[in-house]
This record gives structure tokens, sequence and C-alpha cells, in this order.
């Protein structure tokens, strides 16, 4: 039934090819200014036909069209508009630059999605933010962040206090590839979650897909969150930078031949440990994480263009002589981007990433140090072909090898046998289409085979059923298990108008990685886990339903979606699981189960005028049953919530002077407390009665930030940030711990911790250009 | 490590995190039986305690079940033992004892409800000795603690003082243990637990520490108990630290839904006076 779907859609593709004698349109989309390659701006015609297609991933677009006079239409949101006359008679090649419209107040940039695209693309559950936006916006100690400004739309859930981990439509913080240039970014914070992995001024855009990502995207059965580093200014050479209370960054970008290639390198390190040591007490501690983001491109001919993009981040926290510790990643992306024709692009990437971290103690005379690491080559291939103006096919392959390794233990008391380490192999084939079927119909569909092998040579345990206990080891020269699933995805969009839309979705993500925390929100000692014999890929299916409408020219948009997901071989810990140390083996911890996720997501966005903004609100709940947690019966997640309300709003005071203000609502975790107490052997233990039965207290928070532009001439621009996180001191709680009481032993008492009232900051940030 | 790393952080970027006593409402739970029960090879030391369960908001001690009917019933004699109550809540019977290898069965009616539990007391295991301070302590080596850095060394006021205990055990052979510390004759810890199989790789028995001074006697008494026991302990300790991901009770071995554990143990005993 699907074979014959598919031929039949491939036939009334190739139909519509056949009628008239056609020429291509193709070429690359830039800011005028800088050369940096403008992702999704529109490129379209009107004449004879009309059609409309937005630049892929590196600004490239194709239009394949028949014969005849067209006017040419590009444009991109906070980008004046560029039309020209053109006569089709054979291909022809554009590279255009946009210029941008400057910092006037009625075109103030919100998210790179020009016009009406939101109504009318069939992709659904996705959302782009640019760094102009997340400059705008409050920050926490003076640091910008892409990645927390993402936490602010429907569906998205920061993961506490100040944190980088986030859920997606009840999926917890490991279900979301975060991927840096393609490469995946195992832990995406620094400082325990307090900034992210991200530079704003290194970071282009990012676009999150809310688990209906097209074919090309998998391994994560949440979210993608894809991050694209920006090119470097291919006109000039700039120097911009900031200096912040606690952090700095500075970046150089230029030509490498100009106009054509470019090169960008940026860094950033944080100095609170500075101010620390001028305590004699806490002399030599050190506390800091610095990154670095590079990034080149090459153009060896008008069809071909080498990038290289890497990253290199470390936090780094010591004591002197009694402990170390130091944690971070380091991606590298080699690409190259080839035109066939104008009409098959093709893109081919060889990828490296690493997480490690490595904790150094002295006790004593004695001396323990763990280093833990995973490790990915990846290799991945994309063809682009562009028959003509209603398709858009994407055909490829990855291949990822993985290398974990939880925990090599070294000391000088004793021989320990460290847990083995494992390595995996994950392919993927895929092949996905955007197909405009009627100038009010558009379907996104796709199909992406992915096959996980668990490779010889390493431990594998066989556990008991019921006890989980090792029982016996599997035969090392043999693979541990392959596991092979089709996953379908399809989204579409039903257009009603020039102002609205209706689209559905239904997508399956599998996931063959997991991660093993103790919080919701991560540490950088949390637990990456493969598949082996007895953990099996993670699968979601997900169905979706959204009305889209933009008014008054795109001023407003309104979009309501509704989501359902199923999600099987769920993983979470048995009662009183210990996950933290690197000697259990730690299958004997886990139980599986299901999973489902459903909830509503309401977004009212204000993109133009003096004041911009939005309003995200999403009612939501998440569950999950396995054998063994909670008498067998279904129970909340812990990142379950009911209520998340977002408002986020910017004000253009005057052309130098703009306001902002965040306030954000959600309901607790859900977590176990305990419900009274008893006593074994004299100790006081606490009775608990069901899995995260509880709420945390609900959390709220309103931030302030103001940015005030210096001076802004043709070569020079300097402007200052002023913050105020959590404005009115909320004291939300971090922890909640029961105490026995000091004066009255058998009183309980409920303690919350928590870690942030009101923290001011001040930052400048400055440009030569 | 994660508390370590959070508690220098929030010293690093200078921030006061502020605690302080909240309310939370918290659902009043139906009283549950809690009970510990100790069947010892030493003649007239074993005892069954029962109590009930309170809630969080109750500010009154646990309450003493009493009335209640205790046997245990040795399986390989069928010979029945009844404990009488000697104190509110505790059970004992003189002349009461454990004997290697046999499996006992507890079995207690409480109103209108019955516990059952069974557990097997496996062969003594000796200790050989107990030395006063970290194996791997460099001898001579003097630091701020003397011989051998804060762990080790003399002690004049009291401080904490690991011990180091030796037994044979056969490699392979999974056995399990609980150490019953006491110093001067009360007790200072009584939920420490070791498993050999688990443990054998990295030394005879991990140190314990104690906090002692020059002159205290303390006496480890290294219980075998069966691996049931073990895990309960293991629970116990975990739900003790409030550190796990997934806070729970910790799994009984006696039915019906009651807490707590039914010990069933040999017992070797050595004493040493703090240098």
């Amino acid at each position: 039934m699907r074979t014959r779907l598919t031929i039949s859609i491939l036939l009334l593709s190739i139909s519509s090819l056949i009628y008239a004698q056609k020429h291509t349109i193709s070429g690359y989309i830039t800011d005028r200014n800088t050369g940096e390659t403008l992702i999704g701006a529109t490129v379209g015609v009107t004449g004879q036909y009309t059609a409309g297609k937005s630049t892929n991933d590196f600004g490239f677009f194709s239009l394949n069209l028949p014969d005849g006079k067209y006017k040419l239409i590009v444009s991109y949101l906070g980008y004046g508009k560029y039309e020209t006359e053109i006569n089709l008679k054979e291909n022809k090649s554009f590279n255009i630059g946009l210029e941008p419209s400057g910092n006037t107040l009625s075109e103030v940039v919100v998210t790179g999605v020009s016009n009406n695209q939101r109504v009318t693309q069939a992709q659904m559950g996705v959302e782009k933010i640019s760094s102009a936006t997340a400059n705008k916006l409050p920050v926490i100690f003076g640091e910008r962040d892409i990645l927390k400004t993402i936490q602010l739309l429907p569906g998205v859930k920061s993961g506490g206090d100040g944190q980088s981990g986030f859920s997606v439509r009840g999926g917890t913080m490991d279900q979301n590839l975060i991927q840096l240039d393609d490469a995946t970014v195992y832990n995406a914070s620094h400082l325990l979650g307090f900034f992210s992995t991200f530079n704003s001024d290194a970071i282009k855009d990012v676009d999150i897909f809310k688990g209906t990502a097209p074919a090309q995207y998998g391994g994560r059965i949440s979210s993608v969150v894809d991050v694209k580093m920006n090119e470097g200014n291919n006109q000039k050479y700039a120097v911009s930078g900031g200096i912040g209370l606690i952090s700095s960054k500075l970046s150089l970008e230029g030509p490498i031949q100009k106009g054509k290639s470019s090169f960008l390198i940026s860094g950033r390190r944080t100095y609170a440990d500075l101010f620390l040591n001028f305590d004699k007490k806490y002399k030599g501690y050190q506390l800091y994480f610095y990154d670095l983001n590079l990034k080149a491109n090459y153009k060896f001919s008008d069809n071909d263009r080498l990038y290289i993009s890497g990253y290199f981040g470390r936090d780094i926290l010591a004591i002197p002589n009694v402990f170390g510790f130091d944690w971070g990643n380091k991606t590298a992306t080699l690409r190259w981007n080839h035109l066939f024709n104008s009409k098959l692009f093709s893109n081919t990437s060889l990828i490296f990433n690493d997480y490690s971290y490595n904790i150094d103690a002295t006790f004593d005379k004695n001396s323990f140090s763990i280093l833990s690491q995973i490790k990915d080559w990846n290799l991945k291939q994309e063809f682009q072909y562009y028959p003509n103006s209603n398709n858009e096919w994407k055909i490829g392959y990855n291949v990822i090898h993985h290398t974990v390794n939880p925990g090599q233990i070294k000391t000088n008391i004793a021989e320990i046998k460290a847990p083995d380490m494992k390595e995996g192999l994950e392919s993927a084939v895929y092949l996905t289409n955007n197909w405009e079927l009627a100038s009010n119909f558009k379907v996104n569909y796709g199909l992406r085979a992915s096959h996980f092998n668990v490779l010889r040579g390493h431990d594998y345990f066989v556990l008991d059923k019921t006890t989980k206990e090792v029982i016996d080891t599997l035969d090392k020269t043999k693979s541990a298990a392959n596991y092979l699933n089709l996953e379908p995805r399809l989204s579409m969009s039903f257009i009603l108008n020039d102002f609205s839309s209706i689209k559905a979705a239904y997508a399956r993500n599998t996931q063959n990685l997991h991660l093993l925390t103790n919080s919701v929100s991560g540490s950088p000692t949390d637990k990456w886990v493969m598949n082996t014999n007895n953990i099996k890929p993670e699968i979601s299916d997900q169905v979706s339903l959204g009305s889209f409408v933009n008014l008054n020219d795109n001023m407003y948009e309104l979009s309501l979606e509704a989501y359902y997901k199923k999600m099987q071989n769920q993983i979470d810990y048995k009662d009183n699981a210990n996950i933290q140390s690197p000697f259990v083996v730690f299958e004997t911890q886990l139980l599986y189960g299901i999973g489902r996720a459903y909830g509503t997501e309401l977004l009212i966005k204000k993109n133009k005028g003096r004041l911009t903004g939005w309003i995200g609100y999403t009612l939501s709940r998440t569950e999950k049953q396995i054998e063994g947690i909670n008498n067998n019966l279904w129970y909340a997640a812990r990142q379950d919530r009911t209520h998340d309300v977002s408002i986020v709003l910017m004000y253009d005071l005057t052309k130098r002077v703009n306001v902002s203000a965040v306030w954000v609502y959600q309901t607790g975790n859900a977590v176990s407390f305990p419900s009274g107490s008893y006593e074994i052997n004299n100790q006081k233990l606490w009775l608990y009665t069901e899995r995260n039965g509880y709420r945390m207290p609900a959390y709220h928070r309103l931030d302030l930030g103001l940015n005030w532009k210096l001076k802004e001439t043709q070569h020079y621009t300097s402007e200052l940030s002023f913050s105020l996180y959590n404005a009115y001191g909320q004291e939300n709680p971090y922890i909640i711990t029961f105490e026995t009481n000091k004066d009255n032993p058998n009183k309980t008492d409920v303690v919350q911790t928590a870690l942030f009232k009101q923290i001011p900051s001040i930052s400048w940030n400055f440009k030569f250009k | 490590m994660k508390t370590k790393t959070l508690y220098i952080i929030s010293l690093g970027i200078a921030l006061v995190s502020c605690t302080k006593v909240i309310d939370i409402d918290l659902n009043a739970t139906d009283p549950r039986h809690v009970i510990e029960a100790n069947l010892s090879t030493i003649k007239d030391s074993s005892m069954v305690k029962i109590s009930k369960t309170i809630s969080i908001s109750d500010t009154n001690p646990n309450p003493a079940v009493s009335n209640a009917l205790v046997t245990i019933t040795d399986s390989n004699t069928n010979a029945i033992d009844t404990l009488s109550e000697t104190k509110p809540g505790i059970y004992k019977k003189l002349g009461l004892q454990g004997v290697e290898g046999h499996t006992y069965t507890l079995k207690i009616v409480s109103g209108a409800k019955t516990f059952a539990s069974t557990a097997t007391i496996y062969p003594t295991i000796a200790l050989d000795s107990i030395i006063q301070k970290n194996l791997f302590d460099q001898p001579g080596a003097v630091g701020p603690g003397g011989g051998g850095g804060p762990g080790g060394g003399t002690a004049k006021t009291s401080k904490q003082i690991p011990f180091q205990a030796f037994y044979k055990t056969t490699p392979e052979v999974e056995s399990h243990f609980q150490i019953k510390v006491t110093v001067n004759d009360s007790i200072n810890n009584d939920i420490e637990i070791r498993g050999s199989k688990e443990f054998s790789r990295y030394s005879t028995i991990s140190p314990i520490r104690v906090r002692v001074k020059k002159g205290d006697r303390v006496r480890l008494e290294l219980q075998r108990i069966d691996k049931a026991v073990f895990n309960y302990f293991t629970g116990v300790i975990e739900n003790l630290g409030q550190f796990s991901a997934t806070p729970s009770n910790p799994k009984s071995n006696i039915s019906n839904g009651a807490l707590g554990y039914f010990k069933a143990h040999t017992s070797s005993i050595k004493e040493i006076v703090v240098k």
C-alpha cells in the first residue's frame, strides 16, 4: 500500500515536469555587508507562473520554471526586499546580497521566519530563533544565551533556575538532539547550566523541531535543536566583543578571499574565580570555563565550497592539592558543498565530537581519578534535488561510530576493575520531499531507516528477569544486539486563505543513546549509555494538529498546536537506584516501560512595531507506566508540568534604548516526597508512598533588561546592557530536604534551598568593523 | 559529588543561597507496622521491636505496638518459640538462640494483621583482627592529624579514626555482613554493611570511621546476614542520605506490607582500645 502511494506520488511529481520547456534559477542569498549566507530567506517569482522557495541551510535556492518573463523577489525579515525582472530562456545563477534594513523602529528582527512562511510551510512544530532576538532579552550574569531563549517558547520547558537543560513536549533532557554545525553536543551547559555552550557572538540561528522534524534528522525522540554558526564576514575585517561582570568575550572575523570566503574566531572566558582568590581562604581555587568557536569557509569554484568549523570548551574547578574537576565538549565539522548542477546540491560532512569529564581527588596520600568520555565519528551525506518548483527532495545517509567510556578509574590504593567501555555503530538512510501539491496544500513526507549495532568486543550482561542481577556475560566475539527501526514522517498544511492554515503531522522517532541522571536539569557527571542487549531503542510516535493565523500584514502571529505522543522502551530507575557509582552495573538499576505525553501550545506573537514579543502557554501532561515502579500504575514523569507560561516583551523607548521583560510561570516538577517517618535501628527513615506523587512549589520569576546603544557609526558600535534577573526576588526552591528539627527530635522540618534572589548584571558590547 | 561541586560554584559566584523552612502540604498516611526482628546465635541477644509510622506533621515519637503475638519457628526442628513483651513494643524470650545452618520463620499477629518472614543463618565467618589505622597510610608519615594524616595515629581529643577489620572468606562465594560498632558499650553504628563478593576486589573490608578518643574501647561485631537483609540495609542507607534519584522505602523481607526486616545472623566480635 505504502509503496503504491509513494510510486503514485513520484509519478505525479514527474508528470508536472513534462508540459513545457523549463529552466532553472539558482544561487545563494547573503547579507550584503557581511557575506553571511541567509538561511530560510524567501525567493519567489511572479509573472506567468507564481512560485516560492526558501533557501537551505547554506543559503542556496533552486527554482525550476517554465520559460518566460518573471519578477524575482527575495525577502528576509530584517532586510530590504530585492526585486529584479528576468527573462528565463536558459539556466540562470544569481548570488544576491540583501541590504540589512538597519535598526529602524518598524522592522525589528524578531525571528528569521519571513512574512507568512509560518502559515504556509508544511512543517509544523518548528520554531526559529535568531541571535538578534536572544540579544534583546534580559540575561543572567550578563551573558546572552540562545539556549535560554528557546526555553521561553511554548512546549519547551526550562530545567530550573538558570539551567540550560530543558524538556520538549514532555521529553527528558537527553531526548533533545542538540547539534552545532551537525556535531552532537552531549552536554550543552557550562557551570552546571548557568551558561550554555553557545556563545551568541558565534551563532547565526537556531531551529528547534518539537518532535516532528523531517527525515534528515534522527537519533532523539523529543526534539532537534539545530544550531548554526556564523561563517564570518567575507567583505571586511571586524572585531567584536563584550565585557561583563564575570565573563568576557572577543571575536574576530574577516575575508580570506574578499566576497568569497571568510573566517571567524570567537572566544569566551569567565573570571569569577579571580575575585574568589582575593579571599585568602580560597587562594589557588579555580572555577572558570572558556570556550572557543572557529569557522572558516573556502570557495574553490562556483560549485565547490569547503567549511571547517570547530568548538572547544572546558569547565575547570579545582581546590589546590585536594580536588580537580574539568569537563567539556570538543567538536569539529568538515563540510563540502558541491553543486552538480543548478538542480542538484550535495553536502558531505565529516564530524567528530567528544564530551568528557575528569575528576582527580587526593585524600591523605591517596589519589583517585575518574575519566569518562563519549566520542563519535560521524559521516553524513545529503543530496538535495530540486526537479521543479513543486518538489524539494533530500536523500541521504548517516553513519556514526560511538565510543562510550563510562569511567576509567585510576588510584594508587588498589587495583580497580572499572566497567568496560562500549562501542556502537548507528546508521541511517533517509528520503524526504517537500511537495507543493496545490497552491493551498503542501506536504512534507519522508522515511528514515535507522539501524544500531552494539559492537562486539565488550562486556554485556545477562540479567535475571525478576531480580535484575547479573547472571551471565555475553560472548564477546559477537555483536551483542542489532536494532532496526523505520521512521515515517509526515507533515502537511492546508492553506485556508492568505493569512491562515491548518496543519497536521505524524512522526516516529527513535533514540539509541540514553542519559542516566539524578536531576531534571543535568550535571556534568551524568552518564550517557548506549543501547545494549538489555536497553532497547526508545521509540516515540507523535501526532499533532495545529492552526496558524497571521494578522495585520504579518504583524501578529497566532498559533495553536495540540500533540499526543506515545513512547516505548522508556527508561526509569528502580526504587532506591544507585546510578552514580562506577562500580554498579548500571543496567541492574533500570526498569523499562511505556510513556505518554499530550498537551496544547498557544503562541501569540507580535513581530513589528515598537513593542514586540510573545506570550506562550502550554498545558500538558507526561506520564510513565513501568513494571516495578509505583505498583505498576501510571505516574507523572519528573519533568511533568501542568502549566507553563512565558511572557516576553521588548519595547523600543528611543532609537538607541530598548527595554525588555520576561516573566515565566511553571507548575513545579513532580517529586517523591516522604509522607511519613519511622525508626530503624534508632535512625529516622522516611516513608514514601508513591513515585513522583508530590509537586515542587510553582516556579515564577520576572527578569528585566535594558540595552543602550552608546554609539553607532559605520565602523563602530557600542552598547551597554543591564539585566536584573529575578526582579522581585522570588525564592524558587532548588532543593527541598526533610530534616529533623534541632529542638524537637520528633518534629520534621521541610527545608528549601533557593539559589538566587535578585541578580543584577551589566555588560558592555562593542564592534569594530 | 554534585553537592560538593555545587557548593564550590555557589561560593565562586559569590551567591548567597537562601535556606528556609517551608510548609508543604503532605498527605497524612495511615500508620503502618514497622518490624525490627533480630535472631542471633548469641544467647539472649535476640529481640523483636514493633512500632508504627507517623505522618510528617506528627510531633510525637513513633508509637510502640503492644499485645502482638510474636513467634519464631525453627524450620529444621519445627520448634516454636513465642516471644513476650518485656517493654512496650519490645518482644524477647529468655534462652532464645539461633543455630547456624537453620532457617527460621517469623510470624507476628497484631490486631487483624499477620506478618511473616523467613531468614537463614549462614555459617560464621570469624574476624581475625582489627587494626587502628588506615591500611594504606604510609608508616612513619607525620601529618597534621598525627601519623598518616588526619585519618590515622593517636588521638587525645575525640576525632574520626578509621578502623580496619580482617576476616577470611572464600573468594567467589557471596557473603554479606552487617557491622555493629560500639564504643564503650554504647552503639555507635549498626547499619554499616559489606558484601564480600562485590568488594573482595578492593580490600578485605573497607575501613570504618568512628569518632573516638584515646582509651576508648571500640568493639566491632561482624554479623553474617543473608542477602535480603543486606539489600534491605542498602536501601536504608540510600533512604537516610536522601540522595537517590528515586527515593523509596527499603525493600522489606517481611510480608503483608510491613516495613522493616527479619535478620537472622551469626556474630564474631573483636575489641580494641584506642591508642
